[in-house]
């Protein structure tokens, strides 16, 4: 009985210790991009948009905030989405002229550039969606510190969810990315922080 | 005997609490379903619930004529992502409150099958443990936080 009992307590141990140490982010099962520990580096990239052919650095002179989305995302996007329009409106004309709202779709096989044309615009007729392939999109999201990954949802009905992370990546006038907004920023709390770029000089 | 009576009072204690449909005790407020963006086939139903009881109460399920499927979603923050996942039920607690709110605990509405629009309710039933149900005609709201004050 004694001896049970030290194995018990002996095993609960040992699992708080695994608990301890376990670093989920580091497992390798998950289809999810990994998430590290280093700060995102950010950078350049170009893309499938409206117009053809889209890269990062087209938008240099503006303060650009890059959102990895998708269509049918069902809450959370629409939520930071809503929040940067909030935050758009906010802002003056001659402001506003300097920021551009991009969301790169985490979900390339079932988002066209139609598809985020027609979404984007229900929320701020300036916001632009870019669509690359899968691999141009993990590549990218990596250098961001975005993540992702196709999750399955209840019967079915959905089709897929994707969970991803959703963060609000602010790049700065010279395309450096400078800081990365946790969901459910708030639109005062976007305008803040491209005012704050925007009187960097 | 003293066993007797006392079986009998509780069985007159459970019939009486069972006597009274949980619809009876959960109040419904604040509900609404949010408007989506054009194509969007998905959304969602939020609202608080208060139980007046003193036992917890719990959604089982949902049902709409504006949707192909309702189901009980829940987001949770794992590994730095942001995960929908359905679940089995949602728990009102006895004397508390369930928040049903963006980027929490919802109603899914997948594959609508009417339009929504802000002038038309869509009306969504929910179902309790005990099989009571109550109809809810709950508004379409816009996301646009300047767009809902404007009016």
């Amino acid at each position: 009985m004694k001896k049970t009992y030290f194995i018990s307590t002996a095993a609960i141990a040992t699992l708080g210790v695994a608990l301890l140490f376990w670093q989920p982010w580091q497992s390798p099962q998950s289809h999810a991009l990994l998430v590290t520990s280093q700060a995102p580096t950010g950078g350049d990239f170009t893309l499938e948009g409206e117009h053809g052919k889209t890269s990062l650095h087209d938008y240099a002179g503006n303060i650009v905030l890059l959102y990895f989305g998708y269509t049918t995302c069902p809450d959370i996007c629409p939520t930071n989405l809503s929040n940067l329009s909030s935050a758009m409106r906010q802002l003056t004309d001659g402001e506003r002229a300097k920021v551009q709202v991009l969301m790169i779709s985490v979900d390339p096989e079932r988002d066209t550039i139609e598809k985020l044309n027609t979404y984007l615009p229900y929320f701020h007729p300036s916001f632009k969606g870019l669509v690359g392939t899968p691999e141009q999109t993990a590549e990218i999201a990596k250098r961001y510190g975005a993540v992702y990954q196709k999750a399955a949802i209840g019967e079915g009905a959905l089709g897929y969810a994707v969970d991803h992370s959703a963060f609000t990546y602010l790049i700065n006038q010279q395309g450096q990315l400078v800081a990365q907004l946790p969901h459910a920023t708030t639109g005062d709390e976007f305008v803040s922080a491209i005012r704050s770029q925007l009187t960097l000089k | 005997m003293m066993t007797r009576s006392l079986l009998t009072s509780l069985l007159l204690a459970s019939s009486l609490s069972a006597f009274a449909a949980v619809t009876d005790k959960v109040l419904v407020s604040d509900g609404y379903v949010r408007e989506v963006p054009p194509g969007q086939m998905v959304s969602a139903a939020f609202m608080t619930l208060h139980n007046e009881d003193m036992d917890d109460h719990k959604i089982i399920s949902a049902s709409s004529p504006a949707a192909k499927t309702v189901e009980l979603h829940t987001h949770t923050h794992e590994n730095g992502m942001m995960k929908m996942r359905q679940v089995p039920n949602i728990n009102i607690p006895a004397g508390g409150d369930a928040l049903l709110k963006p980027g929490g605990l919802h109603i899914m509405l997948i594959g609508l099958t009417q339009e929504l629009k802000k002038d038309v309710p869509v009306y969504v039933t929910i179902k309790y443990e005990d099989g009571s149900e109550k109809a809810l005609s709950l508004p379409v709201k816009g996301m646009m936080p300047n767009a809902m004050t404007a009016h």
